[in-house]
């Protein structure tokens, strides 16, 4: 078995979970996101997966999203938010990988 | 902004045609803030933030595979996105434009096959004989009257097979984008 294909599998399913989950608290926009997957190296990912997966996303409606200026001649940025749906699919996904995470310690006894 | 990341942009601009215009104009404004907030806030030039982004091509093909594979319904404008992602996706350059123009001709043939079944149908009534629609199958042609039931069958027969075909290219695009995001989720930090 290919580790590093294993790994990126992994990331692939759970990279969707992640951001629902990091959006949850509050709106935060890409830049904001990339980042902070970027700060635990088994997340990390290219903007070509992390930006077309939040379209993706937006187009499911699990986020809705909103355009906002900053100040200071800085770029605006696009912010995103769970929806009502998003809310509902994310505590879905939880409860599953609760469960996934219990049966894992489970064969491991 | 600089020259490289302007050109940059139009490139991804162009690949992404297919798509509808205010959705590539909200993708590229995104990429450009992406862009901007790299220089300000991480320092890089913009020879490194072109190469962090990977090339324009790779970029909107991965919007583009996301975007053909969220549903399976039939579209002009998603078969102009198919014949885009064939031609960035590469490799696969025979199966797409087979699978996805042969869907799309089964499926203009089963609305056709019965409007002229319809015509057929009304002419004869009106004692008429329109002589270029018939129904021919090998050395056998049928009677004006039963050409409209025959015409409704081929049509169905027609409609099943052009969207089962659909179905499999939409099916083949997800399972080729997913081979090539699983490449790209990868080697970010190397």
């Amino acid at each position: 078995m290919n580790l590093e294909d294993w790994k990126s599998q992994i990331k692939r399913g759970t990279l969707a979970y992640c951001i629902l989950l990091m959006i949850r608290k509050k709106a935060r926009y890409g830049y904001e996101i990339m980042s902070e997957l970027e700060s635990s190296p088994v997340l990390a990912a290219k903007e070509s997966t992390i930006y077309p997966l939040l379209r993706r996303l937006l187009k499911d409606e699990l986020l809705s999203s909103y355009w906002q200026e900053t100040a200071e001649g800085l770029p605006p940025r696009k912010y995103y938010t769970l929806t009502e749906e998003g809310k509902i699919c994310l505590d879905a996904m939880s409860a599953e990988w609760e469960k996934l995470l219990q049966a894992i310690a489970l064969i491991d006894k | 902004m600089d020259k490289i990341l302007e050109n940059y942009l139009e490139k991804t601009d162009k690949y992404l045609k297919p798509m509808p215009a205010g959705e590539r104009a909200d993708i590229i404004k995104e990429i450009k803030s992406q862009m901007l907030q790299l220089e300000t806030e991480k320092h890089l030039t913009p020879a490194q933030i072109t190469e962090r982004l990977g090339s324009p091509k790779e970029l909107a093909k991965a919007y583009l595979g996301g975007s053909i594979a969220k549903d399976s319904s039939f579209s002009l404008r998603k078969l102009c996105c198919i014949a885009a992602f064939a031609g960035l996706a590469g490799g696969s350059i025979f199966v797409l434009p087979f699978t996805s123009i042969l869907s799309a001709a089964l499926l203009v043939s089963a609305v056709i096959a019965p409007v002229c079944g319809l015509i057929k149908l009304i002419g004869f009534l009106a004692g008429l004989d329109i002589p270029f629609i018939m129904f021919q199958f090998g050395s056998y042609t049928a009677p004006p009257l039963v050409v409209f039931p025959l015409s409704l069958v081929f049509g169905i027969l027609f409609f099943l097979a052009g969207k089962g075909l659909w179905k499999l290219t939409i099916q083949y695009v997800r399972a080729l984008s997913r081979s090539k995001s699983a490449i790209n989720a990868f080697d970010v930090n190397a």
